[in-house]
């Protein structure tokens, strides 16, 4: 474990080299009377690449709002180039040189790339907007980026992959001194990240100081020079990326409650008796040229998963499934071996179908209604059904119709039950959902599926925006719904979990099935090998 | 565990009470004490019974236009259904009073059926929907009547709409609180209701989330459709006429009251009560400008300004809350002294 | 911009307005006589100048319903001044000063009291239009002075009435705007993706002060072409001008949902509606159907539209 006495030999080490680009010292932040930064001391020094890397809920992105002027800290300050710097807003920022890539695409669909990437900061000459110069910075930006779009192109016809590309461009265009890269690679592929590391390795050559914030070790012990781990708003190691390895760096980003270091013992655990019959059957699943020839199954207390970059059709598989994209003709699915018409989402949760969906802000909750509700909604307990063995899934009239009346009571019941099992940290069932943590948002969502005793349960990115803590908490209640029978994929983008929790892997890559692997046969690098194919 | 009853009743009077809703009723408190002292006719049996009638019209149709916006809709065509719905009444409904009111009623409720078909089959967005149809309605409602007014001379329906209960509570006011109590009842007991604020507060997770939206929509429309072909002929009967443009800009006050009422346009929450104190406080308005002595021509102005009071001292009454929380909090941070 | 000229909305309406010329001729060849179409054209250009400015607005994914109302009160404010005699250049200058005005209480209403567009509009709706009944008493002003109306419907090289060149020469300066000022572009920006116009800068309240006041520009300037057309003001005119010209917007291919704005769309939007309600006064339509019409028109549209979205994704109503 890293010690106050390895973390001030580093700090000697960083202290004795070129003078500091950008100096964060002290900063403390609170959100809603909870400190979350508790004393950042951070240093980026011109022509390096510092990683930051920590969980979900440990502070990166507190601290790089901050330094990207997006918000301001409580205490501490931030010096560019030896002067205090003081960001009221995301301009300022980037007009003193400080650029960031957005983890959140913040593209205007309906706009040009060009546009898009000059918003805010068009070319004008007389107030008219001469792009000339600016179309050739871009198209150059483009080629070096590997986008084969023009710059005059929508960015609502892109791939995802590309959006991602933009974003990056958006921020290497034009003068600055100093890169906040923000994940920039969830969309993209090996050889697209190794293009966007030639490039990185071009402005270090140009004295650009690099922040790079990510939680995939292999990229970070490629690119960067130094790291600094952060947990629970507090560094608790700096290294040269030289000195250290990603085992020790896990360690220190999780600390000691995570099972992902011990692997997939867990799973083993699980002793419910995987009958014969697939829950789920699907065959030769073809879906608008994005998903072709998909046929995997999935049986009762099987927890399978779908691995893959944004954009290898991942997402669009599971909403396939769920009849949130249409199918082409000629795809068979099956559920319990019967032929089913998945076309829309309420057929599906008619039949058991559960999908917790990646973006929980636009997908899932309910920000105008309590927290019980958001538990309770579709599900429908009402007052004829109290008393019934498994009142959700009666097929009544007044659950059809919605003209059933509202069983209060049960559903107070149910929801304390829920809170209690999957260890929600809220104060009351009137609770507003926004008010919530990530994590404990996600344990609403889970156990909105949870309580209707689903025979499928589709979770696609199941810890996004999670902390450690809460992880470990829906991974046991993954665990045991898989226990109860329910057949579960879980489409991450994270392979560590995928390990821990499923039982087999399916790699998919330009929307078709590349490989099929079982966990216990492999691990991490294997199957980023496939992934990279 | 506290009666859940209780709890829901506490909810809706803090969400009232909540700053940027309190304008309608600061606006009744005040006017009612300024007409009070400056008309005290306003408070003639005769008079109060006008004004129940008129807010009464128009609280029927905005009752259902709540429901309907807080599920994240709206309905542009009310208007010409409270002229359509009554002249089918009266053209299909013979002579007999209450088969006259049973048809309007109907005919609402197929126009609202039109509505939500196209929204939800046709893929329109609603608010193009019934823009559309409140030109076809129009349109179709002076058709129907080339253009001429229907008299109205059912005593039923001439009772129904001056008449009073007790002589005191006109029917049309009754007939206010039994639409109120049936879509409170729908919004807070039934699970529809439910759907109803889950399609208003994201409407992507209602679907993905298996709510049947089609269904909810239907519903919806068609309901509004009905109250609104009642309202029309309550105030049918008012007038003893039926003529297509017997409400022009019914929608616009409609969706006002709504608004005024605190139910916010974007979906998600609302207050029935508030409507109606909505609704109250613009008949008032209307009525107290007549007592006045007001210029007909003034009148719009004043529910203009109304409008804009109603909506600026919400805002005001937020900003000030905000400073005296941001004030309370920063005197909080001093006392607490550096944290660990 | 040939283009977005090509655009699919575009060429629908394009075809459509084809269809309708030459199915009104063959129903009556007094269609096409040149009093006729000259009608039309000063008609649809007026329609057009007001749709221009609700284009940005709905670009912006707001909705101004004040123009209407502006339309009659600049209208009424023309004729007034023109009945005591005033030059024609000012009272130009103060029918579009009195446009900027009320398009500047809109967006004060709308960035300073944060209501929603929808609201504000419908608020300023109520006060302009209960402005233009007191002005007016409900009656009507009579303009005994021609300049205004030589202004409108005088022709230029003989043949061409002057309302369509001023609504040529708003298309362009609104056109350039639009696609290629800063301004223009943040405008379809807030419309697309607000989020990603906080992000680069863009300032909201400046920019929704723009659009609302172009939009009460160009809602002036068609109520005081209105007055010169009619001779005459009232506070009835411009009733129901606001939902005419969302409609106008939408069936030229302008979504609702904001980031893009279909200017030739517009244009030829209006001159299809305007030709369409002629075409039915030829044709001896009673003018109750002129609502059916329409209603019904805009309904078909947007049902095709709707249509032709082929979603992969399955798309939910679109609210």
């Amino acid at each position: 474990m890293p010690d106050s006495e390895s973390i001030a030999r580093s700090d000697h080490d960083v202290a004795a080299k070129a003078p500091c680009k950008l100096r964060a010292a002290g900063l403390r932040k609170c959100f809603g009377g909870i400190e979350v930064l508790h004393g950042i001391d951070l240093d980026l020094m011109a022509g390096e690449v510092h990683a930051l890397i920590g969980e979900n809920g440990a502070g990166k992105s507190t601290i790089i709002n901050i330094l990207s002027g997006r918000i301001s800290p409580d205490s501490g300050q931030v010096e560019l180039d030896q002067r205090i710097a003081k960001f009221g807003n995301p301009l300022a920022a980037k007009r003193a040189g400080v650029s960031i890539i957005a983890q959140e695409l913040e593209l205007v669909p309906t706009l040009s790339i060009l546009e898009n990437v000059f918003l805010g900061a068009e070319p004008t000459k007389f107030g008219i907007i001469r792009w000339g110069e600016a179309r050739k910075k871009v198209a150059a930006v483009l080629r070096e980026l590997g986008i084969e779009a023009e710059p005059s192109q929508l960015t609502r016809t892109l791939s995802i992959a590309d959006q991602q590309l933009v974003e990056i461009a958006k921020a290497i265009v034009g003068d600055f001194r100093v890169l906040i890269m923000d994940e920039p690679t969830s969309a993209l592929n090996l050889e697209e990240t190794s293009r966007l590391f030639k490039i990185i390795s071009r402005l270090k050559a140009e004295g650009v100081a690099i922040l790079y914030v990510s939680h995939r070790l292999w990229e970070v012990f490629d690119i960067a020079d130094r790291v600094t781990v952060l947990r629970d708003g507090q560094v608790v190691q700096r290294s040269l990326t030289k000195d250290t390895n990603s085992a020790y760096v896990i360690q220190s980003m999780l600390g000691s409650k995570s099972s992902l270091i011990s692997g997939g013992q867990s799973k083993s655990k699980r002793n419910f008796v995987q009958s014969g019959r697939p829950v789920l059957d699907v065959r030769d699943l073809n879906s608008g040229g994005l998903l072709r020839n998909i046929s995997i199954s999935v049986k009762a207390g099987e927890v399978v998963g779908f691995a893959g970059v944004l954009g290898s059709g991942r997402t669009e598989l599971c909403e396939a499934i769920y009849g949130l994209r249409k199918v082409d003709a000629g795809t068979r699915i099956l559920l319990s071996d019967r032929p089913v018409e998945l076309d829309e989402p309420k057929t599906s949760s008619r039949y058991g179908i559960f999908l917790l969906s990646e973006d929980r802000k636009q997908e899932g909750i309910f920000p105008h209604l309590d927290l019980r509700e958001n538990v309770v909604l579709p599900n429908m307990l009402n007052k004829s059904a109290r008393g019934k063995a498994n009142p959700t899934s009666e097929n009544n009239i007044a659950r059809t119709t919605g003209f059933g009346v509202v069983s209060a009571r049960d559903e107070l019941n149910i929801f304390e039950a829920m809170r209690r099992s999957l260890n929600i940290k809220c104060s009351g069932w009137a609770n507003k959902v926004t008010q919530l943590s990530g994590g404990n948002q996600q344990k609403i969502l889970f156990a909105r599926g949870r309580i209707a005793k689903p025979s499928l349960m589709i979770l696609s990115e199941p810890t996004r925006g999670v902390d450690v803590g809460a992880k470990e908490e829906i991974y046991a209640a993954i665990d045991e719904l898989a226990a109860d029978g329910t057949g579960i994929i879980v489409s991450s983008s994270e392979i560590p979990e995928l390990l821990r929790l499923c039982d087999r892997i399916w790699v998919l890559r330009h929307g078709q099935i590349v490989s099929e692997v079982k966990s216990a046969e492999t691990d991490e690098e294997a199957i980023l090998e496939i992934m990279a194919g | 565990m506290k009666i859940v009853s209780d709890l829901r009743r506490d909810g809706h009077w803090k969400f009232i009470l909540d700053s940027h809703r309190c304008g309608v009723w600061i606006l009744n408190a005040g006017i009612i004490c300024f007409l009070a002292i400056e008309t005290p006719n306003f408070f003639n049996s005769g008079n109060l019974q006008s004004v129940l009638n008129d807010a009464s019209i128009l609280g029927i149709g905005a009752a259902a236009m709540t429901l309907l916006i807080m599920a994240g809709a709206f309905d542009l065509s009310v208007s010409a259904t409270m002229g359509l719905a009554p002249i089918l009444g009266l053209l299909w409904g013979g002579s007999c009073g209450p088969i006259i009111l049973l048809v309007s009623i109907l005919a609402g409720a197929v126009l609202g059926l039109i509505n939500g078909l196209i929204i939800t089959r046709g893929h329109v967005a609603p608010f193009v929907a019934t823009l559309g149809t409140l030109f076809v309605f129009g349109s179709l409602g002076a058709i129907a009547t080339g253009g001429n007014a229907l008299f109205v001379t059912s005593p039923f329906l001439l009772g129904l709409s001056s008449g009073a209960l007790f002589d005191i509570i006109p029917y049309s006011f009754v007939i206010l609180l039994a639409v109120f109590a049936i879509c409170f009842f729908l919004l807070n007991r039934l699970h529809i209701g439910r759907w109803i604020r889950a399609a208003g507060s994201n409407i992507r997770a209602a679907h993905v989330s298996g709510i049947d939206l089609q269904w909810v929509y239907l519903v919806l429309f068609t309901l509004t459709g009905a109250l609104t072909g009642l309202a029309g002929i309550i105030l049918s009967g008012y007038l003893a006429s039926a003529i297509a443009t017997q409400a022009p800009n019914y929608n616009l006050s409609v969706i006002s009251a709504v608004v005024v009422g605190g139910t916010s346009l974007r979906g998600g929450e609302g207050s029935l009560i508030g409507t109606l104190l909505a609704a109250w406080l613009f008949a008032m308005v209307n009525n107290g400008l007549i007592l006045y002595g007001v210029d007909s021509y003034w009148q719009y102005l004043a529910i203009g300004i109304v409008l804009v009071a109603a909506l600026t001292l919400g805002v005001i009454v937020e900003y000030v809350r905000g400073r005296i929380a941001d004030i309370k909090s920063s005197r909080n941070l001093l006392r607490a002294g550096p944290s660990e | 911009m040939l283009k977005s000229l090509l655009k699919s909305e575009s060429l629908a309406s394009l075809v459509a307005l084809v269809i309708v010329v030459i199915a009104f001729t063959a129903i009556n060849g007094k269609f096409l006589s040149r009093l006729n179409v000259e009608g039309i054209v000063v008609s649809a250009s007026i329609s057009a100048i007001v749709s221009l400015g609700m284009t940005f607005v709905i670009a912006m994914r707001a909705l101004d319903l004040s123009v209407g109302s502006i339309m009659g009160f600049v209208a009424v404010i023309a004729a007034v001044m023109l009945s005591y005699n005033f030059p024609l250049p000012l009272v130009i200058a103060a029918a579009l000063l009195s446009g900027v005005g009320l398009g500047l209480a809109n967006a004060l209403l709308i960035t300073w009291l944060q209501l929603p567009s929808f609201v504000a509009t419908l608020a300023s709706f109520s006060v302009i239009f209960g402005l233009s009944l007191i002005l007016t008493h409900g009656a009507t002003v009579t303009i005994h002075n021609s300049t205004l109306s030589q202004l409108v419907i005088g022709r230029v090289f003989g043949v061409v009435p002057c309302a369509a060149l001023i609504a040529a020469v708003v298309f362009i300066v609104m056109t350039i705007i639009f696609i290629l000022t800063p301004f223009g572009r943040h405008v379809a920006a807030i419309g697309g993706e607000a989020r990603a116009a906080i992000g680069a800068g863009v300032n909201i309240p400046k920019v929704t002060t723009g659009v609302f006041m172009i939009s009460g520009t160009l809602a002036g300037l068609g109520g005081m072409m209105t007055a010169g057309m009619l001779q005459n003001a009232d506070s009835t005119i411009g009733t129901g001008a606001e939902l005419m010209s969302i409609a106008v917007v939408v069936v030229g291919g302008t979504s609702l949902m904001g980031g893009r704005g279909n200017l030739p769309g517009t244009v030829l939007a209006a001159l299809l509606l305007a030709s369409i309600k002629s075409g039915l006064n030829v044709a001896n339509v009673p003018s109750l159907y002129e609502g059916l019409v329409f209603g019904g028109i805009l309904i078909i549209a947007l049902m095709i539209d709707g249509m032709r979205r082929t979603q992969r994704r399955k798309g939910m109503l679109v609210v």
